[in-house]
């Protein structure tokens, strides 16, 4: 009874270590300000919305005779993931969408779900993102960072109909403005952006300054910028300008880890990080013959995680999502500060 | 004929050039080493003009990941120049220390 008593306490320690101290800092998830003493529930339901990828075993082998498990090898490309099922939900259900358990979802939230399905045929599937790894030279199975799996989920986008979304990964720590701006307008009269000339371009441009506001011909923006943030650990000089990104209204997180452990980072507490863990095998789940999905194994119900920020590897990728132009001036302006 | 007379450095003040050396950091697995380290390179290059010609002596993709690190582990910024980086990070031996990594992995 003694040991009992004691292994009672190791559980209620364990626990006490897992919650929210009690404090006045806010907490930032995305872009939200939170008040963990006024509003704990609002924030774990925040938290618990997100959609989380984990590591799948028994799906359909990835090429036909490939792994049908990813554990082990897929947490980085879970990461990415979710950055991406982060910006759907923010392009077709908007940042303040929640989720909550056994409530019936809207018709889109299915459909995001299905493109990440560990099938061969859903646009996200692991399937799909290990197979397109094999272009950026990573062998089926072989771990990513954080820019491979950028640069994956950009040639992904390109077979994405539905979404349309124009994908930016910058390059030598450089974000172009021009670029972005020539690859996210399209002339909206014409069917098929990849068609248009330069001089339809500027002709377009020109035309919607005239209207203020008019944001129409604008492909949602998905923005990745990885970085390296130190040698061999973070770079302390870095730590508050990290921190301030999870503040901006456009931010869809951070692609990072701990050394080996690629986690999904999405807001912070002073100074820890709040982050998605994928080390967790699931078993596959498949869609309904209705096309729903039973989405109990896509939430992570359990006390956030964690971590301190200076065991932050200095490999990471910061992800903003911006749906109109406004949004992405906004953030030029935000980032300049 | 006028072209042939060397151009005293120190007169012109302009054409100094900064002397670099680029080190592979030493756990890097991804990027190949250099074949040289030591670069005398024009005070008013930009640094990204000089990673361009970095990134086309190692022969790399543009969507590689190749990171250029002063000596503190800082990323200089992208438009200063090699005498503007010069001036913040040279060692007491005379050269401005550069240190290139790709991304680390995660499995």
């Amino acid at each position: 009874s003694v040991l009992s008593r004691y292994e009672n306490q190791i559980t209620i320690l364990s626990d006490y270590l897992e919650e929210f101290p009690e404090t006045d800092e806010p907490v930032w998830i995305l872009g939200r300000q939170h008040h963990l003493k006024a509003d704990k529930s609002k924030l774990l339901l925040d938290i618990s919305g997100r959609l989380w990828f984990t590591y799948r075993r028994k799906f359909s082998p990835i090429g036909g005779t490939g792994p049908s498990s990813d554990a082990g090898w897929g947490c980085m490309l879970r990461c990415g993931q979710m950055m991406l099922a982060q910006a759907l939900i923010c392009r077709h259900l908007g940042r303040d969408w929640q989720w909550e358990k056994h409530k019936k979802q809207p018709e889109e939230y299915h459909r995001i779900l299905r493109c990440f399905l560990d099938r061969k045929d859903c646009c996200y599937s692991i399937h799909q993102m290990a197979q397109m790894g094999v272009g950026e030279g990573k062998s089926i199975g072989e771990w990513f960072g954080p820019n491979t799996v950028a640069q994956v989920l950009k040639k992904l986008a390109l077979f994405d109909e539905w979404n349309s979304l124009a994908v930016y990964v910058s390059m030598d720590n450089t974000v172009v403005i021009e670029d972005i701006k020539k690859m996210c307008w399209f002339p909206p009269q014409s069917s098929s952006a990849a068609h248009s000339s330069t001089h339809l371009h500027r002709s377009a441009l020109g035309r919607n300054k005239n209207t203020a506001g008019f944001c129409a011909g604008w492909k949602p923006l998905l923005l990745i910028i990885p970085l390296r943030l130190g040698i061999n650990h973070i770079n302390p000089v870095y730590i508050d300008a990290f921190k301030e990104c999870f503040k901006m209204p456009q931010s869809l997180g951070a692609l990072g880890g701990k050394p080996n452990n690629a986690y999904y980072f999405i807001g912070f507490l002073g100074n820890e990080l709040i982050y998605l863990d994928p080390h967790t095998t699931q078993s596959f789940v498949d869609s309904e013959e209705n096309g729903t999905v039973d989405d109990q194994s896509f939430h992570c119900q359990q006390a956030p995680h964690r971590m301190k920020i200076m065991n932050l590897d200095p490999s990471v990728a910061l992800g903003f999502f911006c749906k109109e132009e406004c949004d992405f001036d906004n953030w030029c302006s935000l980032v300049q500060k | 004929r006028t072209r042939l007379v060397p151009v005293s450095p120190s007169a012109t003040g302009l054409f100094v050039p900064v002397q670099v050396v680029v080190e592979r950091y030493q756990k890097e697995k991804n990027l190949p080493p250099l074949n040289r380290t030591k670069f005398l390179v024009s005070q008013d290059l930009p640094l990204s003009q000089f990673a361009v010609t970095l990134r086309t002596r190692l022969c790399l993709a543009s969507s590689q990941t190749f990171y250029l690190l002063a000596d503190n582990g800082a990323l200089p910024n992208m438009t200063a120049t090699m005498q503007e980086l010069y001036r913040e990070h040279r060692d007491e031996d005379g050269f401005l220390y550069l240190t290139y990594a790709s991304q680390e992995v995660f499995g």
